[in-house]
Order: C-alpha cells, then sequence, then structure tokens
C-alpha cells in the first residue's frame, strides 16, 4: 500500500524515500522491472526525481560494497607490512633477500620433487578464499560468526571444530557448509571436504555458487583423483563467463 | 597452506577480473607490485609513509569502484597500472591542495598524461565515498544487514534465519535502513 501524498516527503530539508520507491528501484536495477513500468508508479507517486533516486541506490549499493572492499583491503595491511612496503630496502639488503629467496626455491623443489605430480598441480591451481567481514558478533548466531572469525585467520582447524558442532543447529545453512568445505581441503582433508561441498553445490547463493564448483575440483586434485576433477570441472567449462573458466581450462591442459 | 599471490606475470584481463571479483590475491598482486612507486611519489611531494599508505588504498578502493560499476573499461592503452598511478596522483593533489592550498607541487605531478578516463574514475569515486562516510552514522544493526544483503550477496531466506526474524521483516528492514542511509546523506549536503 503506497501513501498517496507527494514523494519524496521532505521533512526538516531532509528527503525522505520511501521504502516502497526504494524496492521499486532495486526491482528496476536488478532488471525484474522495466523503465516504463518504474516510471508509472513514479508518476503515481509524484515522485519527480526519478533519475537522481536511481543514481542514489545505484551508488549507495556500490557504497556499502565499498566499505566492505575497505575492511578487506585494511587487513591485508598490518601496521608491520605497511611499514615495510615503504621502506626503500639497501643494496645490500636486497641481495641478501634475493639470495634467501633462492634458498627457498631450492628448498622448495628438492621437497616438491618428492612429491607425487598431483600434489604440485594442486598448487598450482590452489585458491585461498579469504572469508568474509565478520560484524555479527551480536547477532543469534553469533557462534557461526566466531567460527567465520577464525576462518578469516587462517585457523582452519579451530574453524572446523566449531563449525562440525554447529551443524546439528544449522542443518541447511549453506554459508557453513561452504566454510566447513574450505577449511577441511585447507586442513589436507579433501574427501571430507568434498562432503561438506555437495549438498550446496547447486547453491544459488552468488557468494558461492562459483568458488564452490572450483573447490570441489581441487577436492579430486588433492586426493589424487585426476578423472574425478575432469568430471568436477565440466560445469565450469560449460560456463564461458564463470570466474574460474580459464583456470579450469588451464587445470584440463595440465591434467591432459 | 596454498599459494596466496598472483604470478608476477599475471595478465591485465586477469587482474582485473581479480578485482572485480575481490579476489584477495589481486589485491596483493597490486600492492606487491604497486604500492611502492605510489609511495615514492607521496613521499617525494610533502607526504609521509601514512599518507602513502591511505593513497594507495583510496586509488585501489577508486579503481575496484569503477571496474565494479562498469565505468573502467580495459582496451589496449588503458593499462591498470597507469590507471592505477594516475588515480592515486590526482587523489593526493586534491588532498593536498586541501591541506595546505598554496603547496607547490612538483613537475613529476602535475605530468599531462592523464588517462582519458581518470577525472570520470575519481567523480564516481568521491561520490560514493560520500555515502560510504555516512554509513558510519547508521547503527551497527543497519550496517550489518546492508553489507550482508548488498556486499556478501546473502540470500534473504539466510540473513532472516541469521537475525531470528521472518523474511519480510528481514527486507522491511533493510529498505527502512536506506531509507535512513538516504536522510544521512541529504542531510550532510
Amino acid at each position: 500500500v503506497h501513501a498517496a501524498t507527494p514523494q519524496p516527503v521532505h521533512r526538516r530539508n531532509l528527503v525522505i524515500m520511501d521504502p516502497d520507491w526504494i524496492e521499486q528501484i532495486e526491482a528496476y536495477l536488478a532488471g525484474d522491472l522495466t523503465e516504463p513500468d518504474l516510471r508509472e508508479f513514479a508518476r503515481q507517486q509524484n515522485i519527480t526525481s526519478v533519475e537522481e533516486d536511481i543514481e542514489w541506490v545505484r551508488d549507495a549499493h556500490t557504497a556499502v560494497a565499498m566499505a566492505g572492499v575497505r575492511k578487506q583491503l585494511n587487513r591485508l595491511q598490518s601496521p608491520s607490512s605497511r611499514e615495510a612496503k615503504v621502506r626503500k630496502m639497501t643494496p645490500w639488503s636486497r641481495i641478501m633477500a634475493i639470495a634467501a629467496g633462492f634458498l627457498l626455491l631450492i628448498f622448495f623443489y628438492v621437497v616438491y620433487a618428492q612429491m607425487d605430480g598431483s600434489g604440485t598441480t594442486y598448487q598450482t591451481f590452489a585458491y585461498e578464499d579469504p572469508g568474509i567481514p565478520i560484524q555479527m558478533s551480536q547477532s543469534p548466531n553469533y557462534r557461526l560468526f566466531d567460527a567465520l572469525t577464525y576462518y578469516s585467520e587462517g585457523d582452519y582447524e579451530e574453524t572446523i571444530l566449531q563449525l562440525q558442532e554447529l551443524q546439528s543447529d544449522l542443518p541447511e545453512n549453506d554459508t557453513l557448509q561452504y566454510f566447513l568445505g574450505a577449511s577441511l581441503l585447507y586442513e589436507d582433508q579433501p574427501v571430507a571436504a568434498r562432503r561438506a561441498f555437495e549438498p550446496i553445490l547447486n547453491t544459488e547463493n552468488p557468494r558461492f555458487a562459483e568458488r564452490i564448483q572450483w573447490l570441489y575440483v581441487l577436492t579430486y586434485l588433492r586426493a589424487d583423483e585426476p578423472q574425478g576433477a575432469r568430471t568436477a570441472l565440466q560445469p565450469i567449462l560449460a560456463q564461458e563467463n564463470h570466474a574460474f573458466h580459464d583456470r579450469a581450462q588451464a587445470l584440463t591442459n595440465a591434467l591432459d | 597452506m596454498t599459494s596466496t599471490s598472483y604470478p608476477t606475470s599475471v595478465t591485465d584481463q586477469e587482474l582485473y577480473e581479480g578485482i572485480e571479483r575481490e579476489d584477495n590475491r589481486a589485491f596483493r598482486f597490486l600492492y606487491e607490485q604497486y604500492q611502492e612507486r605510489i609511495a615514492a611519489m607521496v613521499q617525494r611531494n610533502s607526504g609521509n609513509a601514512e599518507d602513502a599508505s591511505d593513497i594507495f588504498q583510496e586509488g585501489v578502493l577508486a579503481l575496484w569502484t569503477n571496474i565494479h560499476r562498469g565505468r573502467f573499461e580495459l582496451t589496449d592503452s588503458a593499462r591498470i597500472s597507469t590507471y592505477l598511478y594516475a588515480l592515486c596522483r590526482n587523489i593526493w593533489i586534491s588532498r593536498l591542495r586541501r591541506r595546505k592550498p598554496d603547496v607547490e607541487l612538483r613537475d613529476d605531478l602535475l605530468e599531462d598524461d592523464i588517462p582519458d578516463q581518470t577525472e570520470a574514475m575519481l567523480e564516481t569515486h568521491d561520490r560514493i565515498q560520500t555515502i560510504e562516510a555516512r554509513m558510519q552514522d547508521l547503527n551497527e544493526s543497519c550496517r550489518n544487514l546492508l553489507n550482508m544483503f548488498y556486499h556478501q550477496k546473502t540470500a534473504l531466506r539466510e540473513i532472516a534465519q541469521q537475525l531470528g526474524v521472518t523474511e519480510k521483516s528481514a527486507k522491511n528492514k533493510k529498505y527502512r535502513c536506506m531509507q535512513q542511509l538516504r536522510s544521512l546523506c541529504t542531510a550532510a549536503t
């Protein structure tokens, strides 16, 4: 039910956007409402700032996402790494760093030479999901978000323990299943990871949908099951705009 | 642990796609490859290490904003490194002039080779940054809800479940938060 009074309402110099109007704009931006329909709604509500309001809603969506990306960048940059990045290295310390890097390379080469081929392939195509911004510690599901905090800190062992405890309380939670599967994979438990991913392989959650398919492929690589990896690659290869399509193609070539 | 860095031979297209999907490895690549150059530019021009770090982050966010909004087109002549440098340089000039209106800028900061899309990209970024700043005036519950819905793209069903309310209530609350944000933005102008 929409107010019959003209919109937007001006109150103490503030423009109050009607929630129904925001909903209509979002439906239009999502492609669920045509422009003529949106304009007809605006006409009925006496809304004259159509372009301005559309632009604002679009900007607001980006602003919310940008706040999330800013937090992501802040996490990437610890205070110590910030200083390290702007400090010029002396030529001598640069040489030492290169030498140390070279020795490390030799070390890893020797280690990997003793591993089977699939381990190397896994490392080449590995993908580490950084996790999601954790802001919900006050929510009713704070235990889930506590677990995801461990995940974002790279403590996968603790994440697994916490998420497994929560599974019976949240049996159909795709966030839980996804991060449980990812943690199991990073903890070198590929078969268990696959079991965690399987119930949500067809999730419609856009945040996870493509990543799950790729991590699912990696569970086969990690378990040295190239045939399974080839099969799991097919849904990714079938979608040219899939975020992991290029990597899937490269992996197919590597497996061949 | 898995590898967390892009190889140094990453293409601009791969980097573009990495930034678009907010892949930490793409962001790390930007920091590893370009931060030192930007820091040097800022520090040569009256800035300190903290300024350099802030400007670089703002430049990366401006780049992300425009990729996210489809406002930055990758072409043979539009390299990501060129644009990142131009964005950081312009952001620093703008901040420096606000801080010290009579500051004398060095020649390297006034090079006349600003790529075509830079001004429009900064304009978009500034507008969005203003809304982002107003978000800090929302209560935590609104910020969380908007973040889950518009950034994490969490399904409404899941958000409702996490909040312990019906989907309809979660949806109404989201629109009320948007309404509040619009009011805050309007009040600030």
